[in-house]
């Protein structure tokens, strides 16, 4: 047996090993590195660029330096940078190659920072944002503050009401014509005339005897049947007509209500409407708010993919089953586990971000994209106090997928005193509006069950300052407005977002209405109340006339149905003149 | 290739026990045939390093196993995946994979699964039939391959001067 054993090579068993380990040392620090980037940039779709690796063995752990994450939609930005990144690695799950991190600190976090070269990655395909949903439309617009003449406004304006009129005056016309062609094709006076010689034939035939009798009482029964035929189709042909000149009459009364209409929507669109200044706080500031949601919507939609990657990898293990493995890929199959860990896990991380302003703190707990494996959802909480600009904020909130089908997210934001300056709230040429100072206290409670939104914000605005300048031609109701923005100095808006993350309906409300309605109320009323009697006198001097054109057109249908009722009496007074055929042979004759 | 060719005959023709040239083959299709870096293929180097097995042998069928494991990947994936979903076996696979050495094994992956074994499975018979195949080589066509113009011209080049002296390590001792 011992000729079978070789005992130098149990040495050269242990240099092989140790070398092996030595050349792994060595290597690893770069092996992490290019894999941290490689799989962020696959991640991120960007350059995810980092400047050292620092492995340690004895503990178990890693030191990443000088992470920078290009943001992929500005390529010569970082979305976000580390300085550094440290944490230990549990080395009992890592041999189950699992890396599990109890504490994680990252220090020096920065949120756009310039970049000096390019981080864009060459895609074979469209980026994951190209699907995102664009901002809903704005529906609608600032009310005009200057009211042009009626003169001006019957320029630019078509009057649907004359559309209306002329359209049914050609629809009486066409009747008018189809109506007379088919009372020329109905029993008319000739053919009364033609019954009425038949009658008198009759009565002379009457004359001659027992066979002229009979054959007069057969005649009579034919006549009857004749005239009562006609009878028949010229009442039918009447009672169509009576039909249509109904029809008729309903729309002209309905054309007849167009002037009002138009008045409505002109005095809508050129003046101040009880409804526009209600609305006016959610014209203003819903620009910006609307900017505010897409920008936190963009980043939500790249963080979901990194906490909710179990479902893809497990579509990805069904779909290797049924393709062509790659050489010494294979696949993994996976058992139950008696205390199941995710593959990635890092239960606390301490992060300190800086901003412009000054620095965060804060905590982010269980982070994994296996989130159904570990059965807890992804938490965070940041804070900071007296930071420039702000006295405080706070923001905390989870991302819960561990029901892949069904996940529920939520955020909390809690901001006191935040210094706004110079905010835009209005770029229109007529009504140029900005926020020049305020003070803010905002609050949000937003929560996603899958893409259902539901969200409330609430901020009080003190301290303010709004600024129109640049105004061209206010007039009256542009000026009053002006003052009236000029003495608010504080106020409270309220919004509230639902629907889906997709296509979600934004609701603002705001006292800066009513302060504005009771400021500028008078003015509206005044300029209303002209514009509404200028523009009735100017829509009626247009419309009268076609309009009472269009009512004779109508009555001229009139006078076919009097046609009709006259041949109805006369075949009528025919049948009665004739003759009784029926019980015994009493003709008249 | 010729001097594959060579190499295998030079240690065919060796003094070399048949035993522990098979055996060096049988732990090369081991290596060969799964991927190579896997916990149990630091085993097989132990063996191959700890055992006197012919290490020119065990380095030629390495690869040899190495190159056709590329073309059976296919099959060791369905056989490996058939084993690893086949019901009856689920509780062995599920105490196995709580099993941290086990997890390091990597034995949950359809191909080391499946070329495990299959190598494992054909060991033995390949072992006997080596041992069986060079006992009879070495009898009826070992003269006649010493004195060809290939075995000459290779028993005459530095290449092998350079292994004589290592020759210790093939086993021979």
């Amino acid at each position: 047996m011992m000729q079978w054993i070789r005992w130098q090579g149990l040495l050269a068993f242990l240099l092989v090993v140790g070398v092996l380990a030595g050349i792994w040392f060595l290597v690893i620090d770069g092996v992490i590195e290019r894999a941290i980037e490689q799989t962020g940039t696959k991640l991120v779709g960007a350059r995810v660029d980092l400047e050292a690796a620092d492995l340690s063995l004895f503990p178990l752990g890693l030191t990443l330096t000088g992470l920078h994450v290009t943001n992929p939609d500005s390529p010569m930005t970082n979305a976000v940078q580390a300085q550094r990144i440290s944490f230990l690695v549990d080395p009992g799950p890592l041999l189950r190659r699992k890396v599990i991190i109890e504490n994680m600190a990252v220090e020096g976090v920065q949120f756009n920072r310039p970049r000096a070269t390019s981080g864009a990655v060459k895609t074979k395909e469209a980026g994951p944002g190209t699907d995102e949903a664009t901002a809903p439309a704005l529906p609608f617009t600032l009310p005009p503050v200057s009211v042009p003449s009626v003169q001006e406004i019957l320029q630019k304006e078509e009057l649907q009401s004359l559309k209306r009129i002329e359209a049914l005056r050609q629809e009486i016309q066409t009747e008018q014509e189809t109506w007379k062609k088919r009372l020329a094709d109905l029993p008319n006076q000739a053919k009364l005339t033609e019954y009425q010689a038949r009658v008198e034939k009759l009565k002379s035939a009457g004359q001659g005897g027992l066979g002229g009798i009979l054959g007069g009482a057969n005649e009579v029964v034919a006549i009857q049947k004749d005239v009562q035929a006609d009878l028949q189709q010229i009442q039918t042909a009447k009672a169509d007509l009576e039909q249509r000149i109904a029809g008729l009459r309903r729309d002209l009364e309905a054309v007849a209500k167009a002037p009002a209409e138009d008045l409505q929507r002109l005095k809508a669109k050129y003046a101040f409407t009880s409804e526009g200044l209600s609305n006016l706080s959610g014209t203003l500031l819903q620009g910006p708010l609307r900017e505010w949601i897409q920008t936190g919507l963009h980043w939500y939609r790249k963080v979901g993919p990194l906490v909710e990657r179990q479902a893809a990898r497990m579509s990805e293990q069904k779909a290797a089953r049924v393709v062509k493995p790659l050489r010494g890929k294979g696949v993994d199959v996976r058992f139950p586990e008696r205390a199941p860990l995710p593959n990635f896990l890092i239960r606390n991380t301490r992060v300190l971000v800086e901003i412009p302003s000054g620095t965060f703190t804060g905590t982010i707990t269980n982070i994994t994209p296996e989130q159904p494996v570990l059965g807890t959802p992804l938490t965070f909480a940041f804070d900071g106090e007296n930071l420039k600009g702000l006295r405080s904020a706070k923001v905390s909130g989870e991302l819960n997928r561990v029901d892949p089908a069904s996940s529920r997210d939520s955020l909390r934001l809690a901001v006191r005193e935040y210094r706004v300056k110079d905010l835009s709230l209005s770029s229109n040429a007529d009504w140029p509006l900005a926020l020049k100072n305020a003070s803010a206290d905002v609050d949000l409670d937003a929560k996603l069950a899958g893409e259902a939104m539901d969200a409330m914000v609430a901020a009080d605005l003190r301290s303010v300052t709004l600024t129109s300048e640049g105004q061209k031609d206010p007039g009256p109701v542009g000026k009053a407005l002006k003052a009236a923005l000029a003495d608010i100095k504080q106020t409270r808006v309220k919004a509230t977002i639902t629907g889906t993350t997709k296509d979600y309906q934004l609701q603002l409300t705001s006292d800066l209405d009513r302060v504005l309605k009771n400021a500028v109320g008078k003015q509206v009323q005044s300029q209303l109340a002209g514009l509404e009697r200028d523009l009735r006198g100017a829509i009626a001097k247009q419309v009268d006339k076609p309009l009472a054109d269009l009512k004779a057109s109508l009555s001229g249908l009139g006078g076919l149905d009097n046609e009709l009722t006259a041949r109805t009496g006369q075949l009528r007074n025919l049948l009665t003149s004739l003759p009784k055929a029926q019980g015994g042979l009493k003709l008249p004759f | 290739m010729l001097t594959s060719v060579a190499k295998i005959l030079r240690v065919l023709n060796s003094e070399t026990a048949p035993g522990q040239i098979s055996l060096a083959v049988g732990l090369s299709m081991i290596a060969g045939l799964t991927p190579l870096v896997s916990l149990h293929n630091l085993a097989v180097l132990f063996l191959v390093l700890l055992l006197r097995v012919n290490l020119a042998a065990f380095i030629l069928g390495l690869t040899f196993f190495t190159g056709i494991a590329y073309l059976l990947d296919p099959l060791f994936h369905r056989l490996g995946l058939a084993a690893l979903t086949a019901g009856s076996l689920e509780g062995l696979w599920t105490s196995l994979y709580n099993s941290t050495l086990w997890r390091l094994e990597r034995f949950n992956n359809s191909i080391v699964m499946g070329s495990l074994l299959v190598s494992l499975a054909l060991l033995g018979p390949l072992v006997l039939c080596l041992n069986w195949a060079i006992r009879r080589y070495r009898v009826h066509i070992l003269a006649w391959v010493q004195k060809s113009r290939l075995m000459q011209a290779f028993t005459a080049s530095k290449l092998y001067r350079a292994y004589q002296s290592v020759s210790g390590w093939g086993g021979d001792a």
